[in-house]
């Protein structure tokens, strides 16, 4: 989070240096940092009930990434959301990328309750 | 709707439908039938007087004691009888004399009456005419043809009349396009008849020749009616003949159905004036065609109330919906920012809401629609309604949104939608808009309705849309001052709230789905 610039105002770095593919983190343009964010570094968020955002569809929280930073048409990055999710295992892909968070959650709890927690978790590692 | 549209006879006409709802006593038993602008009388053939429709007081004041009427004439809010012992009765309108008949006319034989706008004219058999009333409006003067009148007619201008042989001569001492009589018909003619725009003189061979102006195209006579005509009678702009075969005929201003005559047989009679119409049938029977009344009455230039009223909350609704939308984008716009930075900007921002939204709306809006408003024409001047009432109106939205984006910005998505890269405009309108939008939209559905009555107020007050263009707020504006009664609320209190019931059946609904 400190190395993404992604803690609020309270959070600072003091002194040193961030060193990333050469690059000094600490000192690139914001619009440079967009470029790594999600890209080259991204953070895992634990809780998906909280990190999905509750009005767009799983396919689109998905392909949005891949529409940012490898410039894809929403077609392409909608094939490409089906096809992370198939290799985490997620049943019923298809299915399961035009649901909202909070239904493909409690969906996919219910028919995989023998792993560990929501499978859900694992999307958000998915860049 | 032709907003220009006005009409001096019928102003301030209650709600009914009445105008030509014969007695049931007439219906089928009727002699003769005149019809005023919106009231009708009737004689049936035992002499019996008959009113009915919208009359004022003093036309419900029929005086006692007539004996037996033998015919009846009614003009634009007085009536005229003739008794069978040729005496005459006028009551109604009383001013400019109207009620003072001469006492030559009533010692003469009469034999036709007729009662125009604010004037009574009278013809004795031996060819001389009687005129009482106000005479500034039309101007009547028989001329060197007083003695040889042998039926005359009268319109909102001037009188016509057939003499003893067979001519037709406009009486009056100034230039009409009446005066142009069409020489064909001269020496023929048997009756003749007026519109407020066309005369038509009808021939002993059943012909009719029309001269004036066409405003209605009534110079289109249907097929199968020349030659064939056995009467002809005349309204404000259509004209009706009854044919050789007993069936009738209309043409001209259809602005009410007037000229919209039903399948008949066997009629006898056909009386036609203003708006209405009516044909009596050899057994009496009276059929009738025409305005019946208006069903939220007239305003104050005879205008129909419930049509300005649907053309009026087109506009008010228009100005509503535009100047939500504009307050919407910029609440929307500036909440956003200012909710999602937060700081200086929110700080500028706010500041600036809270000075707009402490100029006090109405004088402000007053004062701008008077400075400008004049300047500029009347579409240009909705137009500035609707962005005044817009720009002026945002920061409640944009308090609210602002409010709700302040608690959204620290949800975990929002930092989750920064790791993967995306820019902060897009975090703010593409990923936590969508989550807040619905209190706003909550919001700007209720402002709607705020809006569309404060266009009411302006316009009421005069300061927003202007005549003739019809607005909810023109129309109780108009009607204030005519009736203080219980009567405007009903009319006004039922439009105003049924868009804003709509709007939230609408808003359920969107929250339900």
């Amino acid at each position: 989070m400190s190395i993404l610039r992604l803690l609020d105002g309270n959070g600072y770095i003091d002194s040193g240096e961030i060193l990333f593919n050469g690059q000094d983190l600490t000192k690139i343009s914001i619009n440079d940092m967009y470029k790594i964010r999600g890209n080259e570094i991204s953070v895992i968020f634990q809780e998906p009930m909280t990190s999905l955002n509750p009005v767009f569809t799983i396919e689109r929280q998905i392909s949005e990434t891949f529409m940012v930073h490898q410039n894809m048409t929403k077609k392409q990055a909608a094939k490409e959301a089906v096809k992370m999710l198939a290799d985490v295992q997620i049943p019923n892909p298809e299915d399961v990328v035009k649901q909202y968070p909070p239904s493909a959650l409690r969906w996919n709890a219910s028919a995989r309750h023998d792993s560990n927690g929501p499978c859900m978790q694992t999307k958000p590692v998915d860049c | 709707l032709d907003k220009n549209y006005q009409d001096a006879t019928q102003q301030n006409i209650r709600p009914a439908f009445n105008f030509m709802k014969v007695p049931g006593a007439l219906k089928n038993n009727a002699k003769q039938i005149d019809g005023g602008s919106t009231f009708g009388a009737g004689i049936d053939k035992n002499g019996n007087l008959y009113l009915w429709g919208t009359l004022t007081d003093k036309l419900k004041a029929m005086p006692r004691g007539m004996g037996k009427i033998a015919q009846v004439a009614t003009g634009l809010d007085h009536i005229l009888v003739l008794t069978e012992d040729n005496t005459m009765y006028t009551w109604g309108y009383d001013r400019l004399n109207l009620d003072k008949i001469p006492q030559d006319a009533q010692d003469a034989d009469i034999v036709q009456i007729d009662a125009g706008h604010q004037v009574s004219v009278a013809l004795d058999s031996d060819g001389r005419i009687y005129i009482w009333g106000n005479q500034n409006i039309i101007s009547i003067s028989p001329g060197p043809y007083q003695g040889n009148i042998k039926k005359f007619t009268l319109n909102t201008t001037t009188a016509l009349a057939v003499t003893n042989d067979g001519q037709v001569v406009c009486m009056t001492n100034k230039e009409t396009p009446f005066n142009a009589v069409p020489e064909e018909a001269q020496g023929r003619a048997i009756d003749v008849v007026s519109t407020d725009k066309t005369a038509a003189v009808l021939t002993d061979d059943g012909h009719i020749y029309l001269w004036g102006s066409f405003p209605f195209q009534e110079d289109v006579i249907p097929e199968g009616v020349q030659g064939n005509v056995k009467q002809i009678a005349a309204g404000r702009g259509h004209f009706t003949v009854l044919l050789n075969d007993g069936t009738v005929v209309s043409w001209g201003q259809n602005n009410h159905g007037q000229a919209n005559a039903p399948k008949m047989s066997n009629i006898e009679k056909v009386y036609s004036n203003y708006y209405q119409n009516y044909a009596i049938d050899s057994n009496g029977k009276v059929y009738t065609w025409g305005l019946k009344g208006y069903l939220m009455g007239t305003d104050q230039y005879g205008r129909n109330v419930f049509l300005r009223l649907l053309t009026g909350g087109r506009i008010t609704l228009t100005i509503g919906a535009i100047s939500v939308i504009i307050s919407g984008i910029l609440g929307i716009i500036i909440g956003g920012f200012s909710g999602y930075y937060g700081g200086k900007i929110d700080m500028v921002l706010m500041r600036m809401a809270e000075i707009v939204g402490g100029l006090p709306f109405l004088p402000l809006a007053m004062i701008l629609s008077y400075l400008i408003g004049n300047k500029i024409p009347e579409t240009g001047r909705i137009f500035m309604i609707m962005v005044i009432l817009g720009v002026l109106s945002w920061p409640g939205i944009a308090r609210l949104v602002r409010a709700q984006m302040l608690s959204a910005r620290e949800q975990e998505f929002v930092t989750a939608a920064k790791a993967i890269g995306i820019k902060e405009v897009k975090i703010i309108f593409r990923h936590i808009l969508p989550n807040v939008i619905t209190v706003a939209l909550v919001n700007l559905t209720l402002s709607f309705a705020t809006s569309m009555l404060t266009e009411s107020s302006l316009s009421f007050l005069g300061f927003g849309v202007t005549e003739p263009s019809p607005t909810w707020g023109k129309y109780a504006h108009g009607k204030y001052q005519y009736y203080r009664s219980s009567r405007l609320l009903v009319e006004m209190g039922l439009p105003c709230p049924l868009p804003q019931h709509s709007n939230h059946m609408y808003k359920r609904s969107r929250r339900r789905a």
